[in-house]
């Protein structure tokens, strides 16, 4: 009888892969990753699958899309309004700390035609 | 060489007693109340599986990950810090920032990523509102001292100078 043998590559890029159908991007997310060994990702929002051996570091921000029906009749995507500003500390060997603000949909809109309030979301304290 | 690997991670799985499902098992966590946060940090060492919506995975190995949550309006509880052993509630509703720190095998399928790792994985991520959802969120949250942190949310504009406003009263 012939044994079948599951290829560690195929086990390895697989498992996100079936993972991927668990969700998707419904939600406005900022994202930092700090991998350190063997790391093989999917983002449900691009598709894209990303493979990392070593040191990795990055910053994603997921905006999810709507569908917009337009004059002509042709649906377009439309990105979540946001407006946000992130400030964070990374020491070395050590965990940051983070200070988040964002604003979004109607109020981030709002936010846009008031310099006044504007300047005072994007200070500093 | 197969078997050996398959071996080393039934003898981790074997070996390390502990594992926790959800909420339940032997894993630790820490709540850190504030003004305006709730912080809860949990501690798992072994098999854990995570079955919250907004963390769903699976780890072997050790994780300290950490959950900061608007505080609840009418909660009774003083602000403080107090330890959970073997079950470790969350508040309702979905938190503002996740942080996570695992050493091992670590397999996540949430809204944002889903991924299979092995080594050192560490992150961040701060959780907004759904599409079409008018929100303000302000917070800030330092991993070495949860003490300090700040979660206010409102609404609408006019909601936020008003917090502007105290703040800098």
């Amino acid at each position: 009888m012939r044994k079948k043998v599951i290829s560690h590559k195929v086990l390895a890029l697989g498992l996100p892969l079936l993972m991927y159908g668990c969700g998707s991007p419904t939600h406005l997310a900022f994202h930092q990753n700090t991998v350190f060994g063997v790391d093989v990702a999917v983002s449900p929002e691009t598709n894209n699958v990303k493979a990392a051996v070593g040191y990795d570091r990055n910053t994603i921000a997921l905006i999810p899309t709507s569908k917009l029906q337009t004059e002509e009749g042709s649906t377009k995507n439309q990105a979540m309004s946001v407006v946000g500003l992130t400030k964070i500390k990374v020491p070395w060997f050590s965990h940051q700390s983070i200070k988040e603000r964002f604003a979004t949909g109607q109020a981030a809109r709002n936010l846009v035609k008031d310099k006044e309030g504007m300047r005072k979301f994007l200070e500093d304290k | 060489m197969c078997r050996f690997l398959l071996f080393v991670l039934c003898c981790l799985v074997l070996g390390v007693s502990s594992c926790a499902l959800g909420p339940y098992g032997l894993q630790a966590a820490r709540y850190t109340r504030t003004a305006t946060a709730t912080v809860i940090e949990v501690y798992s060492f072994g098999g854990t599986l995570r079955i919250l919506d907004e963390d769903r995975g699976a780890t072997l190995g050790f994780r300290k990950s950490a959950y900061v949550y608007e505080r609840e309006k009418l909660s009774g509880n003083a602000i403080g810090q107090e330890w959970s052993f073997f079950y470790t509630p969350n508040p309702v509703g979905a938190p503002v920032c996740r942080a996570s720190t695992s050493v091992g095998i670590e397999l996540q399928a949430t809204p944002e990523i889903s991924r299979f790792g092995l080594g050192v994985l560490d992150q961040v991520i701060s959780i907004g509102p759904a599409i079409g959802e008018s929100r303000i969120v302000s917070f800030s949250y330092d991993r070495r001292n949860p003490a300090v942190t700040a979660v206010y949310i409102s609404h609408n504009l006019q909601e936020e100078k008003q917090t502007h406003e105290k703040e800098s009263n």
